[in-house]
């Protein structure tokens, strides 16, 4: 296995990093701030752009393949960044309407909307609207009883997979008719009007990250009892054909990434 | 008076914020029905056969009890617990699946937290610390996230 590639950039604690399309550059978040480096030279990563804008420590921070980057606070707000012709970055700011801190962001992989999770038991789906020039958020309440820590997208832009402190992970629809294109029928379902809950199922301890396979058939997840699980849903309504669970002898696992399909 | 508004627990009176946790959905066992096992456990281990009576007391334990019962039941556990001598431990580790000393590890936490446990504290951390030398951190922290507790 070859050695690690380290990059040092921070002395604070980094929430989240996201690395660009073309891998060039990396944008990592700092306190209240976000710093974009460009490490096309792994020994002396040079830093591009400081974007500020929040006012509490920045959690999470997404960048989609247009180059926008989304980033989501303490203070309750995201921000989506556009870059402008002479480097910096402008921020538009996203009403989420909600009255805790945002967790994590994703965008879509059409890059047209993005997903906040929050600790007011709400994920906030937002998107652009041409008529007003601003970015509306809708809230995927019902029925998610605690704080979201993760989320992930599924390919066809309308799925989100949502791992939660109250043990559940759930699949909904984050359909939105301005925007969205009616999906053909999946592994997850049918008629996917919004806020539909395609999946849930109970793990039983905070459900830290969640992700889809590849190929978008099943979920595996990683929960604070140290444990790797992979959910298969069933061919019926908000079936659940099969958990298995990994169960492990160390300490719990944080983040999960799915690195081939083989 | 002045209230200390800072620290006031909004979300008690918002009923739309009450949390309530998903229910435990094991069965409940009442003393009378837990006598025959406890008996079960006893017998098998004055004859002799340690690691029988100890998987016995790890099978379906009573989660869903009143605090009472489960003193009982953990008790029973003590004494088996109690009986198996120093130098046999690991031997009954290494005949555990790893699911069973994920509640051999709830009985110790458990234990440790009654007055009876406390007395034999030397024996109950003599277990802890073989078992997670065997094993790893993983049951320590399942005890810590399981709805389902002793």
């Amino acid at each position: 296995m070859s050695a690690p590639i380290e990059f040092n950039l921070s002395k604070e604690p980094i929430y989240d990093h996201c690395f660009s399309q073309d891998k060039q550059t990396v944008a990592i978040t700092k306190e209240n701030t976000v710093e974009i480096y460009n490490v096309a030279s792994r020994a002396q990563p040079k830093l591009i752009a400081t974007l500020s804008g929040h006012d509490k420590t920045v959690t999470a921070l997404d960048i989609n393949a247009k180059g926008q980057i989304v980033t989501c606070s303490q203070d309750r707000n995201a921000l989506v960044w556009d870059k402008q012709h002479d480097g910096t970055y402008k921020p538009t700011l996203v009403l989420l309407r909600i009255n805790r801190a945002a967790t994590s962001v994703k965008w879509s992989p059409n890059g047209e909307k993005f997903a906040v999770a929050s600790s007011a038991r709400v994920i906030a789906v937002c998107y652009f609207e041409d008529e007003n020039d601003w970015w509306i958020s809708k809230h995927i309440k019902k029925p998610l009883k605690s704080t979201i820590l993760s989320l992930d997208w599924h390919e066809n832009n309308v799925l989100l997979a949502a791992g939660s402190t109250d043990g559940h992970v759930r699949v909904f629809s984050a359909y939105v008719k301005a925007v969205d294109k009616k999906p053909p029928p999946t592994v997850w379902g049918e008629r996917l009007p919004f806020q539909t809950l395609c999946l849930d199922s109970n793990l039983r301890s905070w459900v830290y990250d969640v992700k889809f396979d590849p190929s978008y058939q099943f979920l595996a997840a990683v929960t604070q009892d140290g444990s790797i699980h992979f959910i298969y849903p069933g061919p019926g309504d908000q079936e659940v054909e099969g958990v298995f669970t990994v169960k492990n002898s160390t300490l719990p696992f944080k983040t999960l990434l799915f690195v081939n399909s083989g | 008076m002045e209230q200390d508004w800072r620290r006031i627990d909004v979300d008690a009176y918002d009923p739309d914020q009450q949390y309530q946790p998903d229910p435990i959905d094991v069965p409940v066992y009442t003393l009378q029905a837990l006598e025959p096992k406890l008996q079960q456990i006893r017998g098998l281990l004055s004859r002799g056969s340690a690691l029988d009576s100890l998987r016995l007391a790890i099978d379906s334990p009573p989660y869903a009890d009143e605090p009472s019962v489960k003193k009982q039941y953990l008790l029973g556990v003590l004494e088996v617990l109690n009986n198996i001598k120093q130098t046999e431990i690991n031997g009954v580790i290494k005949q555990l699946t790893l699911d069973e000393i994920d509640v051999l590890i709830k009985f110790v936490y458990s234990l440790m937290a009654l007055k009876e446990g406390q007395k034999s504290g030397g024996v109950l951390l003599g277990w802890f610390d073989k078992t997670i030398e065997a094993v790893g951190e993983g049951p320590v922290v399942r005890y810590l996230s399981d709805p389902l507790k002793l």
